[in-house]
């Protein structure tokens, strides 16, 4: 099946070409202080309109993996994470910068970047297909409650209280209610505005919150920092040969990579968290296991290894859940769902049903996104140093440039670039206030899914809750939701019982 | 303002929320399709969200209660401040917003991406005449660049305006 899949890739040369360039888009926007790959897939996403399904979320995907990967290059060379995913990897990676020997450290973090993709893309497509056909059997009552439980995972797992997690969620789900009824047909919530009729759409709602949300806190932060400090000092590198470490260092190093990798990947199935806890999780489980912590935050390799592995294998975690039961888990993937939803394609059980090869063609790019990656990235090394001496304040605007044409032209209306626009205002004022931002979005985009299936299940029995009790598996997630709220509630207690003490 | 009372004030923000989501799904149309209908849905997240407001009120005021009592340093009062940066900033893109049809895409996000860039720079770095021509240069090939790749390449057409 996979090789039909890229049989069916390979149909389309563009594909190719565009997987190869989104990938380097990805990187670069990945090393960019402040821009992340949630940034690059918003510049992506128009371009991808009038794309081939396939294609366009071939694209997507492999600006994905590139955004992703991007970050430890900043990481190592300012000590300034590229993207949230990389924070771990500042601690040796740019100890050995300042050294002057971040090549290893680059060549190092590259290395097991693609080690940590390449599993997270096997271990995607041997277990996608086997989950996916026991999603296509699930009934509206397994439906809601596998929905209840990645709500409450979102808002659990969220920085923050679980409160401000289940705030966040709950508003994402009010939101949802605006337009038409599916079930009734009638309108909900649009107080007379023709424009609301059809809801509020995903892109200018997601843009608004990520990206518009980030050049007002820039903007506000403006006066605090002088010319001087936004300066970059860059040390002069030693350059090397090939990765920059021997074959037996990295034999060693695989069994680093191994508990990391795995690490990644479940982390990124639970939705509401990624990479950036996949990276500290890895790197924390590193050093505690490790012969020699002592090393750790003084260049040690295991700790570029373990973060850097686990944030790529995040990736694949995430898209299994998203391609099976068509949960996003963060920005990023909600971003993908976006790119679906153009297509008119909803990512679900249904693209596992028989017949249907654009699932394989999916995990086929992802494959050819983490190689072209490491190629990408072992020729690019010298010049990503380079991209860095890029200002933020230059580009941040040039996205927003491209937010207002994403928005505009998922719907071909100004309408919602004034969405986008509230949307951003919504985001720095929660941001502000602490309140997570994943939480909103993941209850806005599961919402309608997650009322119908309530609804559908309701229909079904009229009106009992009974029968959702005689599922197994219903029952198996409705009593993980209970343990994951009982959870929350007692290690929240417990720090808050600390803090007072 | 602390971070307590910061939350306390949100939490009273949700739960105004919350009632305003109750009371709205009164418009909403009753139907016998199902056996909970359009307006359930709604109820019972409000009620949820109302539930989770009072929680959080509680919580941080108990929590500032304890703050005044243990006598923690008290956050020294700044007078409300512009922060004209932020406030400019949201101006500019009620204004992109308000002007893009008449305008036009282009015109109008020259001037946007310069007047954006020169926000965003720390005071004073636009006198440097590298930065200041590479922020010119910049919001002036971005849009027409943008323009004529969406319109030649994809088939997307922007809003004209003044140009069309």
């Amino acid at each position: 099946m996979l090789m039909q899949g890229f049989a069916n890739l390979f149909q389309y040369p563009i594909a190719i070409l565009l997987i190869f360039i989104g990938n380097l888009a990805g990187l670069i926007f990945g090393a960019i202080p402040g821009l992340s790959a949630f940034t690059a897939l918003a510049i992506m996403l128009p371009l991808t309109f009038s794309m081939e399904p396939v294609v366009g979320i071939s694209f997507l995907m492999s600006v994905y993996v590139g955004g992703v990967s991007g970050g430890f290059i900043s990481a190592i060379l300012l000590g300034i994470p590229g993207t949230p995913s990389s924070i771990a990897t500042c601690f040796d990676g740019h100890y050995l910068a300042k050294e002057g020997r971040s090549y290893r450290a680059m060549g190092v973090a590259l290395l097991f970047s693609f080690i940590g993709g390449i599993f997270s893309a096997v271990v995607l497509s041997t277990l996608a297909p086997l989950i996916g056909q026991v999603a296509l059997r699930f009934s509206p009552y397994e439906y809601t409650t596998v929905i209840l439980l990645a709500l409450t995972t979102v808002s659990a797992l969220a920085e923050g209280s679980m409160i401000k997690g289940l705030l966040s969620c709950l508003l994402g789900v009010s939101l949802a209610f605006v337009g038409v009824d599916r079930l009734s047909a009638y309108t909900r919530y649009t107080f007379g505005f023709r424009n609301l009729r059809g809801g509020f759409a995903l892109v200018p709602l997601l843009i608004g919150l990520f990206a518009v949300s980030q050049v007002l806190t820039n903007a506000s932060k403006r006066n605090s920092i002088t010319a001087e400090q936004a300066k970059l000092q860059l040390v002069q590198q030693k350059r090397m040969k090939g990765f920059g470490i021997t074959w037996k260092e990295f034999v060693h190093n695989l069994k680093v990579a191994g508990p990391a990798a795995i690490i990644g990947l479940v982390v990124g199935i639970l939705p509401g968290i990624g990479g950036n806890v996949a990276n500290l999780l890895a790197y924390t489980f590193a050093k505690k296991t490790s012969r020699h912590p002592e090393e750790f935050g003084k260049g040690s390799i295991e700790g570029i290894v373990a973060p850097e592995t686990a944030n790529n294998a995040s990736v694949g975690g995430a898209l299994i859940i998203l391609l099976t039961l068509g949960i996003p888990g963060d920005n990023a993937t909600s971003m993908i769902m976006a790119g679906f939803q153009i297509h008119g394609i909803a990512p679900g059980p249904l693209l596992f049903s028989s017949g249907n090869v654009l699932v394989y063609a999916i995990f086929a790019a992802f494959i050819i996104a983490n190689v072209f990656m490491l190629i990408e990235g072992y020729f690019g090394l010298p010049v990503f140093s380079k991209i860095l001496s890029v200002r933020t304040e230059v580009l941040l605007p040039v996205v927003i440039a491209f937010c207002f044409v994403g928005s505009y032209s998922s719907n071909n209306r100004i309408f919602d670039i004034g969405v986008m626009i509230a949307f951003g205002l919504l985001g720095f004022v929660m941001k502000r206030y602490k309140y997570p931002l994943a939480p909103m979005v993941v209850g806005f985009i599961l919402t309608p899914m997650l009322e119908e299936n309530l609804r559908r299940s309701l229909m079904r029995s009229q009106g009992s809750l009974m029968p959702m009790l005689q599922s197994p598996i219903a029952v198996v997630f409705l009593l993980m939701t209970v343990a994951m709220l009982v959870y929350t509630v007692v290690s929240e207690s417990k720090k808050s019982r600390k803090g007072a003490a | 303002m602390s971070e307590s009372r910061k939350d306390q004030l949100s939490g009273f923000v949700f739960l105004a929320f919350s009632i305003f989501v109750y009371a709205a799904s009164y418009s909403i149309k009753m139907t016998k399709a199902d056996s909970l209908g359009p307006q359930f849905f709604p109820r019972v997240v409000s009620v949820l969200m109302g539930c989770l407001a009072l929680l959080q009120i509680f919580g941080s005021t108990r929590k500032n209660i304890r703050e005044q009592k243990d006598g923690a340093p008290k956050t020294e009062k700044k007078g409300f401040t512009f922060n004209l940066p932020l406030l400019l900033s949201i101006a500019l893109l009620v204004c992109y917003y308000l002007l893009l049809k008449t305008v036009g895409f282009v015109p109008l996000t020259i001037v946007y991406l310069f007047c954006q860039m020169y926000l965003l720079f720390p005071k004073g770095a636009l006198k440097e005449k590298k930065l200041l021509i590479i922020s010119i240069l910049t919001s002036v090939i971005v849009p027409f660049a943008v323009y004529y790749l969406f319109y030649y390449g994809f088939q997307i057409f922007l809003p004209a305006g003044i140009m069309g």
